[in-house]
């Protein structure tokens, strides 16, 4: 099998006023991050935060939560701007395939463990 | 099945643990796409070899644009949910949703398939799909009546009053994993879809070859 090089779950929440600048990030590395899910501390209307998770690979949740350095190239601002939002990483547990690769993680379990670990400790909720 | 969302445009083949871009459907030439890259659902593979896509229910979903439906339509999915949550929708065409109309399964405590207005979305008859146990979900309209199965196991039955709305609605987006790709996310994971249109035209011994796949990717004999 195939070793995966999407080895890490990466939750990012941001304010919301911050998540254009999230987004713009994100493409100027190459990604389309998408519109994420608005979040607040009750889970009702009005939006304060907006949260994603995502499957990246280890060089990048590790520049994402200050693990490892920014590249020399990063966009001005990425510092500071990573400096405002709750950023997670979480690990496969079986990152090289020698077996089922059933997404099982370290510490969470599994990607929607992550997701809602990460969500109770910021205090908020998915706005459906 | 790449990991790129870029349909037939893309290069990068998808392994195991991979994030699923573009998806070519077997026949008909459609493409099922992820709206964002973080919406990629991942390729997974069990203990018993299956390979499967796994869905966070954070944003992971797929979009097949333009999908055509016909009004007589077998629907069958391999699938397990991971959780028995609430509002979680599995399949959906889009703006009919919001009408009420078009065809969903959602993923609650229940499963529940609504093919129009006329017929509630609550609950079809005991047809729990709880838990997390992989499950062959199907519908079956192919006359006027319509049937529910799970684990090939009729639960409801029904006639459709009037049309249904793909017999005036050429086209439309297919939702896999999300209520129109914005929110209801699906957390779980599908071993196989197949949609079937016209599938009263469909020879006995298609729609039991068809029926046939679907519990064989679901650990069933249907």
């Amino acid at each position: 099998m195939m070793a995966t090089a999407y080895t890490h779950s990466l939750v990012v929440i941001a304010p919301t006023e911050l998540w254009a600048s999230i987004q713009a990030l994100n493409a100027a590395l190459g990604h389309d991050v998408g519109d994420g899910r608005p979040l607040s501390a009750t889970g009702a209307e009005p939006e304060t935060h907006r949260g994603v998770q995502a499957w990246v690979q280890q060089t990048f949740a590790h520049q994402a939560t200050g693990a490892e350095e920014l590249p020399a190239d990063a966009p001005e601002g990425t510092a500071a701007l990573l400096s405002a939002c709750t950023i997670s990483a979480d690990e496969l547990i079986d990152p090289i395939g020698s077996g089922p690769s059933t997404g099982e993680l370290s510490t969470y379990g599994s990607a929607a463990g992550h997701w809602a670990a990460a969500l109770a400790a910021a205090q908020l909720q998915v706005i459906e | 099945m790449y990991q790129e969302r870029t349909g037939a445009a893309g290069t990068t083949i998808c392994s195991v643990g991979d994030p699923v871009g573009s998806i070519e459907s077997s026949v008909g030439g459609y493409w099922a796409i992820a709206p964002s890259d973080a919406a990629r659902p991942i390729l997974r593979q069990s203990g018993a070899g299956r390979k499967y896509l796994e869905f966070s229910g954070v944003t992971q979903a797929l979009q097949v644009p333009n999908f055509a439906l016909t009004s007589r339509m077998y629907v069958g999915a391999a699938a397990q949910n991971a959780v028995s949550g609430s509002g979680m929708w599995f399949l959906e065409q889009s703006a009919q949703a919001a009408l009420n109309d078009g065809f969903l399964v959602r993923g609650t405590s229940t499963f529940a398939w609504l093919v129009r207005r006329t017929l509630s979305h609550s609950a079809v008859g005991s047809g729990n799909w709880s838990g997390i146990s992989l499950s062959a979900l199907e519908w079956l309209y192919t006359t006027a009546t319509q049937a529910y199965y799970l684990d090939g196991v009729a639960q409801a039955s029904g006639t459709i009053a009037g049309t249904l709305v793909s017999d005036t609605t050429a086209t439309d987006t297919l939702n896999i994993g999300s209520r129109n790709g914005a929110s209801q996310f699906f957390n779980g994971s599908l071993y196989a879809l197949v949609i079937a249109d016209s599938a009263d035209t469909l020879s006995a011994g298609d729609l039991a070859n068809l029926r046939t796949w679907v519990g064989q990717k679901a650990g069933r004999t249907l």
